[in-house]
């Protein structure tokens, strides 16, 4: 069968992502390996809302992770963790306490600080918080299926050059790869200015993952309809789809990165950690998918045309 | 109805819901009428508000699983009425419902010492009988004081409390009481006959009806005019006194008025803060067609606003941020759209057909990002804890007004002003369309 397309130049002053993938393998790597590290020094401590405890944030004059340490020591509160928070704040995280319990502490508190202010004190029973991590795992699971589900359907019929298992398998692996900066990036951000991965950074985990996803189907849908349209080397193709789509991708990012970031800076002190991740997660999101996913897409294709011959 | 005729009626039918809007945000609501139909203010959480958020988990497991929702509703006035003794102002009490899940929320909007309440709360729903003792005065023109004396009996002997019929049809209460409560009743009423009794829960007396005979069986009817409302709220009551069902605080959420006051603040410049961004972003970048969308983004925000107060969405931190995040992503329908429109007007197509074809390609994509964003809001709004949720409603509210907003909104605009003249320049809608053309 004979058939005509129309010839289409690449234009050269442009970014070819396919040239430069090593590049953005090695940064998408230190990434990784960095992220890694920091999940297995610092690691991620679960917020009180999934394995119980108490929170009590205070601030004031004096009020320093010093004189909170020696003041709850006095009180016989051991196995605490005191933090200073972004807020000029002092965060304490204890046991368990008791409405008496409470009282007490911060009587006893107040005796050696006199002008304490009690900012915020959330308590979590062992009932709450097993119900709310089952319904967390259950979120997230059903998250992926739905993901899965959305990824099959999008890419059911695909051209003959590449299947649609790759499709949506290169979608995921840019899933994952997300997935891991975000939660390395929340052990650093959490080792740094304090924070616990609650059900709000599950939440952040899931918006990103939502955004991070329909970015790459965008780009591969325009491989998809570019493969109809142009006869070209394939990974000219994918750059040609990259570029096409690159102002779309960035302008959605930057956009929701600006809100966010005015968020950041003037926003609430208890959703900052929120919101920084959720900041991080939109950088990595459109990068994974535009630099990652695209010329993965590449190299495996090439692979398989190699083992073919 | 001519084309221009429909750009007019689209271009009114803005401008009278920019009005609609602002009219239901200001605060008391200027219009008398809307005052009646919707709140005069926003609901806010506790955590903007100050306050002091409890979820107790009642233990149903001894309870018939059929007079489980009863016991639990039971539970849930105890609770309110022990709050409302507490002096605070407008605190809200819940049953949350769910497979298995028996939990009342309560939220204490800027108390000051929630241990105390929370000590008050967490006391058992104490119900008891009392004899009515009158104290005759030694001076014959005062009137006689009544004094209430307790009993041995108490909620603990009284097995359960429902709304009967008399043959009439008329509702009243019955009680049935067991073993030692037969035999304690029938002491009481012996003693009592003509007299009251008086019935108490937490120390308020509930009802006193009076004893028109002694009553043995163990059976009792509480008569008199009630209404059928009237009769299940009291056998409610009764047997929210008399269930045993404990209550246990199974989370606790305070925030100090100085946070909660600040975290107001901060919301309130965030939010103006990004709209301001996203408005120069949008004008600076796309010139005319850009301040198009900045007014359907002002108008985004009003109607995200209005609607919030209609449907008395709770907003909180997280809420504010969905929202925020939402004013991101409306702005990106309109990225989408006007990129289009460059492409179209690059390739010499004229301003009109243009403009409509920009708004038919960019609408697939459009639609696709917003049901899979959705998809996301629907399984954060499943995962349950009530900050998660405030997020998921508040940025699914504003997916779906943006669609909207960011679409029609723009749409209207940028098609009315196409057809006028001095609206109908070309390098208006692409600015950098002159460079383009002298490249080719």
């Amino acid at each position: 069968m004979r058939v005509i397309y129309p010839k289409k130049q690449k234009k050269n002053n442009m970014l070819s992502v396919t040239k430069t993938s090593k590049y953005w393998f090695l940064i998408s790597g230190v990434l990784i390996v960095l992220s890694a590290i920091a999940l297995i020094f610092w690691g991620l401590k679960p917020g009180i809302d999934f394995i119980g405890g108490s929170i009590m944030e205070i601030q004031g004059k004096g009020v320093t992770v010093v004189t909170v340490r020696q003041s709850l020591e006095k009180a016989g509160q051991s196995d605490t963790e005191i933090q200073n928070t972004a807020n000029n704040s002092v965060q304490i995280r204890l046991r368990l306490l008791s409405p008496d319990d409470h009282t007490k502490l911060l009587e006893s508190l107040k005796k050696d600080l006199k002008n304490l202010d009690e900012l915020r004190f959330d308590t979590v029973g062992p009932t709450f918080s097993r119900d709310l991590l089952n319904k967390s795992v259950t979120a997230i699971v059903l998250a992926c299926v739905a993901i899965l589900v959305y990824l099959a359907f999008v890419f059911r019929k695909s051209g003959s050059v590449v299947s649609s298992w790759a499709f949506g398998s290169f979608a995921v692996l840019a899933l994952v790869h997300d997935v891991i900066v975000i939660c390395g990036f929340f052990a650093i951000y959490a080792h740094f200015f304090g924070a616990s991965a609650d059900s709000l950074f599950i939440t952040a985990i899931l918006t990103v993952i939502g955004f991070s996803v329909h970015d790459t189907i965008v780009i591969f849908n325009r491989i998809k309809s570019n493969l109809r349209l142009y006869r070209m080397p394939f990974s000219d193709l994918v750059d040609q789809s990259v570029i096409e789509t690159f102002t779309r991708s960035i302008n959605t990012t930057v956009t929701t990165f600006l809100v966010l970031l005015a968020l950041l800076y003037f926003g609430g002190s208890t959703t900052r950690a929120f919101v920084a991740t959720l900041c991080a997660g939109m950088i990595v999101g459109s990068y994974s998918s535009m630099f990652v996913a695209a010329p993965l897409l590449v190299l495996w294709q090439g692979r398989k045309a190699k083992t073919k011959r | 109805m001519t084309v221009k005729q429909q750009m007019q009626l689209g271009v009114v039918g803005i401008v009278v819901l920019t009005i609609l809007c602002v009219l239901v945000i200001l605060p008391g609501g200027k219009i008398p009428y809307l005052n009646r139909v919707i709140n005069p203010h926003f609901k806010l959480g506790l955590d903007l508000l100050g306050g002091t958020q409890l979820v107790y988990q009642a233990d149903v497991s001894q309870v018939p699983s059929a007079n489980r929702g009863e016991a639990l509703q039971g539970v849930r006035d105890v609770i309110e009425r022990r709050v409302n003794a507490f002096g605070i102002s407008e605190p809200r009490v819940q049953t949350t419902g769910g497979v298995g899940e028996a939990r009342v929320v309560v939220e204490l909007a800027g108390i000051k010492n929630p241990d105390d309440a929370i000590k008050l709360i967490g006391e058992t729903p104490q119900l008891d009988f009392r004899e009515e003792e009158i104290a005759e005065p030694e001076d014959k023109n005062k009137e006689s004081t009544i004094s209430w004396k307790r009993t041995e009996l108490t909620g603990k002997n009284l097995k359960r409390a429902d709304v009967s019929f008399d043959q009439n049809g008329a509702p009243d209460v019955s009680l049935t009481f067991d073993k030692q409560g037969t035999e304690l009743f029938s002491k009481l009423t012996g003693k009592n006959i003509g007299k009251r009794i008086g019935i108490f829960l937490d120390g308020y007396p509930i009802t006193a009806p009076t004893v028109q005979t002694q009553i043995t069986q163990g059976q009792a009817v509480i008569t008199g005019n009630f209404t059928i409302d009237e009769a299940k709220q009291l056998a409610t009551r009764l047997n929210a006194g008399a269930l045993p069902v404990p209550i246990n605080l199974i989370s606790r959420t305070s925030v100090g008025p100085t946070l909660g006051h600040d975290s107001l603040g901060r919301s309130v410049v965030a939010g103006v803060m990004g709209l301001i961004i996203m408005i120069l972003y949008m004008v600076i970048l796309y010139r005319y067609p850009g301040a198009i969308a900045a007014f359907a983004l002002v108008l985004y925000a009003l109607i995200n606003l209005a609607v919030y107060k209609i449907l008395g969405v709770t907003m909180t931190l997280a809420g504010v941020a969905g929202f925020i995040l939402s004013i991101g992503m409306a702005v990106d329908a309109n990225v989408l759209i006007f990129e289009r429109l460059k492409e179209e007007l690059r390739n010499k197509k004229a301003l009109i057909p243009s403009v409509v074809a920009a708004f038919k390609e960019a609408w697939d994509s459009i639609r696709d990002s917003n049901v899979s964003s959705l998809i996301t809001c629907a399984l954060l709004y499943m995962l349950g804890s009530s900050i998660v949720k405030g997020f998921a409603l508040t940025l699914a509210i504003g997916i779906i007004i943006s669609m909207f907003s960011a679409i029609t909104v723009t749409r209207t605009l940028l098609r009315a002003s196409s057809q006028s003249i001095f609206l109908s320049n070309k390098k208006l809608y692409a600015s950098d369309l002159s460079e383009e053309a002298k490249e080719k």
